[in-house]
């Protein structure tokens, strides 16, 4: 297993690079460079300034030549300096990613708690009352739109009721206890929720349909083993493989993907620093941001391999076998 | 009631108790929200209008542009003028025409840590604006002055190489604290990076207006207490917290939920957005629309050969209906444009070609151009080409792709067809204007301040090519040898009765060969609770917060 780990880390350090290349290379491609964007805003910036302004921010140089000085700072530990935030990318990044954490971790959590085992209920009871209901509350999550899930939100709960913050975090207004944070993160969070609970509720549902299938199954029932104890006792860790390839997945598509979450509950993470970061052609900050997603996206199948020997005896990494 | 009932009850009220407090905030505080962070707080690198917004609270600068459209002292005891013999004529070195402008700061300025404001903080100031490695964005203004004058601790004098109209505004000049920042400074290439505005930015040595900043959360809030050593009028308010929601529809549940008091109107709803919140919950807050100096058109590339016929760019303005628009999408809240002086302006000339909806007008102008002829309702020229263009604007951008629709809609009731492209705002300002890469019409704003001489826009040496890496803003490539004289006039011209004749003489060329087609002045619309007072709304690039000690509570 240690083998296994250290070749997917040196595999992993790999993608990291050939990433950095395509991304660093595909945000230089794109039109305009940042002092564009600053005459847009400036109109008192003359032809001189914007020429004394590219030496300064390095943008006189090929792009490549940008690139092997930001590696160069980089494996020195030096991420570079965001334009868009006037601060070293590192310190940009922190309290976003922070904040992002919070939130998906809590809201990735809820939906599993709620996701599996509704998925378990219904994929026991196929095609009876309670498995439609499931699959309807299920497709309807998936199906509604976060962006308007958030703002009906808001209306009900912060608008109309006044039970709760319509955004923003707790230090914005002045709170700062753990208890006067969590108001600001319910909104967000019941709506990431919302968005994730159906998905893995219908794999879950699947997964499990289908492992209640196996022969070792029917074997089981045989033997006169209860409906629970088949279930959780035999079936789950089988069927728990697939579900658990869609939420290592989903670790990378939820650290870059809460941008319209965010942007409606003003809620300053990660989705929103990596879009501004782009749109507003801060170079190193996106790479740093894009490089953190491809990183935890590795990480997360790499945490999936290993869950997969946890689950399936059957399955082994060389020298150790689960 | 049942025991369930009950329960139920009573957990609502105490769901009530837990989360109430939250939303209201204390009557002595004033919560403002806005729609952007600042990329930095140093107020002369990076210019955007949200950090300006803040530095109201917080900074004065030495002379500034009131509400009255005047420019008048904020740190300076009296404006100099050639009148008053603080502005005094001289050569320089070279012998070419220059002026001394003569200031005072005001005996109790001083920084929010105590240190006076002095002379040591002009020149250190101009030591790292006039710095080409600085990172100043534009550091024109300090290359303009070639020396400064001690002449006491508060009293300085300017040399500057050239006479211009506007000797005595110096509101770029944004002052730093020397006792802090010269040390930054030690390393001009990192300064940037080291700056104690961007690196210590609650230091209250760093400020001198009514509040210093007290926390600043990127992305988040930014929050103001009162700065103990302000010396001017006691402002109403203890503490200030602006909050950034870039989602307006966020914005607006923030305000009706209490989260906030009020919207910016510099950076908050566009007056489409503030008119319809205004028919849903006008009654509980003051609406305000101030029009300003932001000007909407459509750029025309004059490259192309139809557009290069001036008949075919009065003939384009005349089908349109600009004042319907006004009316039926704003409210009336932002007027026509007939150039891209605002009539706010002391220099407007109203008595220039307006071009009022016209559609006879239209067709006759599109028939002597060569245009007569109609096929499915759209014209055609003699080889039978049709009559197309290609709009382009920002994205995204709501209000202008509704203006866009319905400028399409009127010209195609001229018979001409006008087809839609938009891209990204980064798309379109990083390469399509900026490289000229339009096919013919380009929809954005400008943003202008009191009598300012549009020469990055007009003059032909300002046309973005190849061979200048694509410098200067004329997009248009207009060229007209009498505009580049009067451009160049106008900026040196000290007297104001001849300075307004060639302003009328600029806006009337400007008028009949329509480089861009003129839209309408945006304004500004402000959401203020209805106790709040004393907010007067500028219309020009000085937010409303420079006259924050003059807001007031009225219950």
């Amino acid at each position: 297993m240690s083998e296994f780990l250290i070749r997917r880390v040196f595999h992993s350090l790999i993608v990291l690079f050939v990433m950095s290349v395509i991304i660093y290379g595909l945000i230089g491609l794109m039109p305009g460079d940042p002092i564009d964007l600053m005459i847009s805003a400036d109109p008192h910036i003359t032809s001189e300034d914007a020429a004394r302004l590219r030496l300064i921010y390095g943008l006189d140089q090929p792009l490549w030549s940008r690139y092997l000085h930001w590696l160069g700072s980089a494996l020195t530990g030096d991420l570079g300096y965001s334009r868009l935030y006037a601060q070293p990318v590192w310190d940009a990044i922190v309290p976003a990613l922070s904040n992002t954490l919070v939130l998906l971790l809590s809201s990735l959590t809820l939906a599993l708690m709620i996701a599996l085992p509704a998925g378990i209920f219904a994929a026991t009871r196929p095609y009876s009352l309670s498995d439609y209901g499931i699959n309807l509350a299920a497709f309807a999550g998936i199906s509604i739109p976060p962006f308007w899930l958030g703002i009906l939100l808001i209306l009900l709960f912060a608008v109309t009721l006044g039970w709760l913050p319509a955004g923003g975090t707790a230090e914005a207004a002045g709170a700062g206890t753990l208890w006067e944070r969590v108001p600001y993160l319910v909104l967000p969070i019941v709506s990431l929720t919302i968005a994730g609970v159906g998905g893995h509720t219908r794999f879950m549902r699947a997964s499990m349909i289908e492992t209640l299938r196996q022969d070792y199954i029917r074997t089981a029932r045989a033997k006169g083993l209860s409906q629970s104890r088949v279930v959780l006792g035999h079936a789950l860790r089988n069927a728990m493989i697939p579900v658990v390839t869609v939420i290592a997945l989903d670790l990378g598509v939820l650290f870059s993907g809460a941008l319209i979450t965010e942007t409606v509950f003003a809620y300053p993470g990660m989705g929103k620093l990596i879009f501004d970061s782009i749109m507003g052609n801060d170079y190193n900050l996106a790479l740093v941001c894009l490089l953190l997603a491809t990183a935890l996206t590795l990480f997360g199948n790499l945490f999936a391999d290993v869950a997969y020997a946890a689950l399936d005896p059957r399955i082994s990494y060389g020298d150790i076998e689960a | 009631m049942t025991k369930s009932k009950q329960r139920i009850g009573a957990a609502i009220l105490a769901l009530s108790f837990i989360f109430l407090p939250i939303a209201a905030m204390a009557k002595n505080d004033l919560v403002i929200g806005t729609t952007q962070y600042p990329s930095t707080f140093h107020p002369n690198i990076d210019s955007m209008l949200a950090k300006s917004y803040v530095h109201g609270l917080t900074r004065r600068p030495i002379t500034v542009i009131d509400a009255d459209w005047k420019t008048i002292c904020l740190l300076c005891e009296t404006l100099p003028a050639l009148e008053n013999g603080g502005a005094v004529l001289e050569k320089t070195a070279d012998g070419k025409d220059g002026i001394a402008v003569r200031y005072k700061i005001i005996d109790a300025a001083q920084w929010g840590d105590g240190t006076p404001i002095t002379v040591d903080d002009v020149i250190f100031t101009w030591e790292v604006g006039k710095n080409p490695k600085s990172g100043v964005s534009s550091n024109e203004a300090y290359r303009r002055i070639l020396s400064i004058d001690r002449i006491d601790d508060r009293t300085f004098t300017f040399h500057i190489d050239r006479r211009t109209f506007d000797y005595s505004d110096i509101s770029q000049f944004n002052l730093l604290p020397a006792h802090i920042e010269r040390a930054k400074f030690s390393t001009p290439e990192a300064y940037r990076t080291q700056t104690a505005f961007d690196t210590d930015a609650t230091n209250p040595g760093l400020f001198m207006g009514p509040y210093v900043m007290t926390q600043a959360k990127t992305g988040s809030h930014m929050v103001f207490e009162r700065n103990p050593k302000w010396w001017g009028k006691k402002p109403a308010f203890d503490k200030i917290t602006v909050r950034v929601i870039e989602n307006t529809a966020t914005l607006e549940a923030n305000l009706l939920s209490g989260g906030i008091d009020m919207i910016a109107g510099e950076l908050g709803l566009n007056v489409d957005q503030a008119l319809a919140f205004e028919k849903r919950h006008g009654k509980k807050f003051a609406v305000t629309y101030k029009p300003g100096l932001i000007y909407e058109h459509i750029d025309l590339m004059l490259d192309n050969p139809l557009l290069s016929d001036i008949r075919m760019r009065q003939a384009l303005l005349y089908a349109l209906d600009r004042k319907s628009i006004s009316e039926k999408l704003f409210g009336g809240k932002q007027p026509v444009a007939h150039t891209s002086i605002n009539p706010l302006d002391w220099v407007y000339a109203d008595d220039v070609a307006h071009y009022d909806f016209n559609p006879e007008k239209a067709a006759a102008l599109l028939d002597q151009a060569g245009w007569q002829n109609k096929k499915n309702g759209i014209r055609e020229n003699a080889a039978g080409e049709p009559l197309r263009f290609e709009i382009m604007t920002t994205a995204g951008n709501r209000t202008r792709e509704l203006v866009e629709q319905v400028l399409q809609s009127q010209w195609k009731t001229a018979g001409i067809d006008v087809r839609i492209k938009n891209e990204p705002a980064r798309v379109f300002f990083g390469e399509t204007v900026t490289q000229r890469k339009f096919q013919a019409m380009a929809m954005f704003a400008w943003i202008s301040a009191p009598e300012s001489v549009p020469r990055t826009t007009l003059h032909s040496e300002e046309i973005p090519t190849a061979e200048n890496n694509w410098s200067g803003q004329n997009y248009t490539g207009f060229k007209n040898a009498e505009m580049d004289t009067l451009l160049r006039n106008i900026e040196t011209e000290l007297d104001r009765d001849k300075r307004k004749v060639m302003w009328h003489r600029l806006q009337q060329i400007y008028a009949a060969e329509l480089p861009a087609l003129p839209l309408y002045f945006r304004a500004d619309s402000y959401i203020l609770p209805k106790w709040l007072k004393g907010l007067t709304p500028t219309g020009h690039q000085f937010p409303t917060t420079l006259w924050v000690e003059n807001w007031s509570v009225s219950r």
